[in-house]
């Protein structure tokens, strides 16, 4: 079962099926040939899993992103970067990981960070002549603070949250995150 | 064509109206827990419900623009003429899967149907039924996206 599993899941992954369809069709195939446990668990368990209180918190910080961008706070954060470190060498390359920084500490998302972060400062970048694809590389880089800056870390506290029984240093790192 | 854009719209403003609820009830909740110290008993509840139907309504919405997350390292290497198959290829397992959640996901919610929910007091089948229309939803797109990948290539077929 376990092998099943494993190898059905490697090879969705390389054929490029999205992710979320590797992971359903995997257990569903390594289900089929087990047989004893009943398959109605996967519609169960898909739905349970999406039905979290925090899971919740997530499309509501994308959303509180893009009001930010719409809003100009996400304008201002870029601007009050640019006087701190616009002067050094790579300068917006700089003002983009600190406007990452201080967006992270806001929003707490990546996808949001980047969307709002990149969709102002990736245009500059090239308009000041830097490489396209250098422009995209740091504003991804920088935007993965986003789910491990504190205050917000709502998908980090989902991640361990299992383990938090077991073990005293997720804990350390998760109490530590939140206070 | 034309059926399609009027699916794809439909879809787009239910998921715009479900997601302004939602963020409207956790909005109303906050305020009702902290400043009027007297927080709603179904607001929660409703708001994870209407978070799931969301979730699997906008699925559809994903696989129409094909933007659901994959490793497209190895396959993008791939010479051209094979990124039709590899695109239909993935499309008819999702249809596996998807056929199967819709199946299964329908007789989860048929037994649910009698069970009041914890909070409101509805039938479960409210939320349960947001598996098999999601993924029914779903299907029908993949089923478009196999459909326009294969077109596309008889005519170009054609052309030559």
């Amino acid at each position: 079962m376990l092998l099943i599993l494993f190898v059905s899941f490697s090879i969705l992954l390389i054929i490029g099926t999205p992710v979320a369809f590797s992971m359903g069709l995997a257990s569903l195939f390594a289900l089929l040939q087990n047989g004893r446990i009943p398959i109605e668990l996967i519609p169960q368990r898909f739905f349970t899993s999406m039905d979290s209180f925090s899971l919740m918190a997530i499309p509501l910080f994308v959303l509180a992103g893009e009001l930010m961008n719409n809003g100009g706070i996400t304008r201002r954060i870029v601007k009050f970067s640019s006087t701190l470190v616009g002067h050094l060498r790579g300068g917006f390359a700089q003002v983009t990981v600190l406007a990452s920084m201080i967006f992270a500490g806001i929003s707490g998302s990546a996808a949001a960070d980047a969307s709002a972060i990149g969709s102002v400062l990736i245009p500059t970048m090239v308009e000041a002549g830097y490489d396209k694809d250098y422009a995209v590389a740091v504003v991804a880089c920088s935007s993965t603070m986003g789910p491990i800056i504190p205050p917000c870390k709502i998908e980090l506290g989902l991640m361990v949250q299992t383990q938090l029984e077991r073990s005293l240093i997720t804990y350390t790192i998760l109490f530590r995150s939140i206070s | 064509m034309n059926l399609k854009k009027i699916a794809q719209n439909s879809l787009e403003y239910t998921i715009a109206g479900l997601f302004t609820v939602f963020v409207v009830i956790t909005f109303a909740q906050v305020i009702a827990r902290y400043v009027f110290n007297a927080p709603f008993t179904w607001s929660e509840e409703l708001a994870r419900y209407l978070f799931v139907w969301t979730v699997m309504l906008a699925g559809g919405l994903g696989i129409q623009r094909g933007v659901h997350i994959g490793v497209d390292l190895l396959t993008e290497k791939l010479p051209a003429r094979f990124q039709g198959a590899i695109v239909v290829i993935n499309h008819l397992l999702m249809v596996v899967f998807l056929l199967f959640l819709s199946i299964k996901g329908f007789s989860m919610a048929m037994i649910n149907l009698a069970t009041p929910s914890p909070a409101m007091q509805v039938s479960l089948g409210w939320a349960y039924f947001s598996i098999p229309i999601g993924a029914l939803v779903m299907l029908i797109f993949s089923l478009g996206k196999i459909y326009e990948v294969v077109g596309r290539k008889s005519i170009v077929g054609g052309g030559k």
